[in-house]
């Protein structure tokens, strides 16, 4: 069979054009000739790929036209502003400039915060992994590193007391979106460290409930424990949060 | 731009998609609707204008070639599918950047960013990327017969009356030619022969 009937016979069966009994024919011989089955799929892609191809020069035609609208409509709106200026004694004019820039910044603080402030500073937390320690990791260290969140919490039991295990847990719904739960085992974990001589996930459990706080909107609770956290100079995460990033916090909670 | 539109639904906008002679329309309202958002998220991202025009362009690309293969099972809003995908090929395309100049610390926080089951579309989507560089590199006459044809579902009598071609057999024994020429060009890469392949084998 030469190349053109090959590439009939494939846009025919590609274009539902067999019989049934055709079409059982022709999926045998794929079965039992794997170039053929290449063929066939290189057929297909390639059909897409001229779709996409066609598809992509029309994007091409509405990004440039809305382009060249965007920039007719950006330069038809300047005058405007400027005339509802100029009728402003001078002194208004600067007082509302400085009203509308700051109204601006803040929007702009406001707004940023909310979008980006976990974007940016969040760091995941990560079980330092040494070759010489794969063969030690305990079931719920493992199952963290798998990131098997389901698992930790299924096999936490609250009888436990384990801050280790209650961490992972909190960890667990945290990554599960799951944060009234997180931020319940984060407060846990404190309460337990509250009265313990040795300190266990005590600095973590507070890094991550600062996250959770965000997450559910508790913009207080969240900057008063970035003061705590700055406020000891042993903490594992002093000086992590900024002046600036508390101050963004105030603010957003503050509007 | 000026005359406000109705605002269509997210079904009404994937009903357009999938019907051809609508996609102009589909594609204008979503422009209207996300290029100021997306813009801002590459913006955001360290990117610039140029940037963004580039990765939005190809962000509705993937996102026709998933509404037309029935890949979007409408899990999430247009909206944030496209932001989705234009976050991922800007992470993609920052990895390839700094994988460059090997300056990727500052956005090695971003590789959380990327979705498993996304990630595995943008690996298919990279296959076409490939192929449609390879079709680019086909002859004008061959890619417009091509496009005519698989893209405009144009019939053979009306590529004969547009065309000078002889009859309606010569445009036929043309279309495979250039196919079929398309086909080799793939078959002539190696690496791309490969990735197919594997695409192929783990369906």
């Amino acid at each position: 069979m030469d190349n053109f009937t090959k590439l009939e016979e494939i846009e025919a069966y590609l274009d539902g054009e067999m019989t049934p009994s055709q079409r059982a024919i022709f999926e045998d011989k794929v079965q039992q000739q794997p170039e053929l089955g290449e063929l066939l799929h290189l057929v297909k892609i390639s059909r897409e790929t001229i779709n996409l191809a066609g598809y992509k020069k029309e994007i091409s035609r509405i990004h440039h036209t809305f382009i060249q609208e965007k920039r007719l409509e950006s330069k038809s709106k300047g005058p405007k502003k400027l005339r509802t200026l100029v009728v402003l004694p001078n002194i208004l004019k600067g007082i509302a400039a400085s009203l509308i820039l700051i109204a601006l910044a803040t929007i702009v603080v406001i707004h940023d915060t909310k979008q980006n402030f976990f974007e940016k500073k969040y760091i995941e937390y990560k079980i330092p992994l040494e070759r010489s320690s794969e063969q030690k990791n305990g079931i719920p260290t493992q199952w963290y590193i798998e990131e098997n969140w389901e698992k930790i919490i299924e096999n936490y039991s609250v009888e436990t007391q384990n801050p280790q295990y209650l961490f992972f847990s909190a960890m667990a719904n945290f990554n599960l979106k799951k944060y009234d739960t997180a931020n319940d085992q984060f407060e846990e974990i404190l309460e337990l460290n509250r009265n313990a001589q040795n300190k266990v996930f005590l600095d973590e459990a507070e890094f991550y409930s600062v996250f959770t706080h965000i997450k559910l909107g508790n913009y207080p609770e969240a900057v008063s424990l970035i003061k705590k956290i700055n406020s000891s100079s042993s903490h594992n995460y002093n000086g992590y949060f900024s002046s600036w990033d508390q101050f963004k916090l105030q603010l957003t909670h503050f509007f | 731009m000026a005359n406000k539109k109705r605002k269509l639904s997210d079904k009404e906008i994937l009903n357009g998609i999938r019907d051809k002679n609508q996609i102009n329309k589909m594609l204008s309202h979503l422009y209207q609707e996300n290029y100021a958002y997306l813009e801002t998220c590459i913006l955001r991202k360290y990117g610039n204008e140029e940037d963004a025009a580039d990765i939005i362009q190809e962000t509705f690309l993937v996102f026709i070639d998933l509404v037309v293969h029935d890949k979007f099972r409408e899990q999430a809003s247009i909206k944030s599918m496209l932001y989705k995908i234009a976050n991922n090929l800007w992470v993609s395309e920052i990895r390839k950047r700094s994988s460059m100049n090997k300056r990727n610390e500052i956005y090695e926080s971003e590789k959380e960013i990327i979705q498993k089951d996304m990630n595995q579309q943008l690996v298919q989507f990279e296959n076409k990327k490939f192929i449609l560089e390879i079709f680019e590199s086909l002859g004008s006459s061959c890619k417009e017969l091509l496009i005519k044809f698989y893209y405009l579902e144009m019939s053979m009598k009306d590529i004969l009356q547009m065309e000078n071609y002889a009859n309606e057999q010569v445009v036929r024994n043309k279309k495979y030619k250039c196919l079929q020429g398309l086909i080799n060009k793939i078959n002539d890469n190696p690496n791309l022969r490969q990735m197919l392949k594997s695409a192929l084998e783990n369906g």
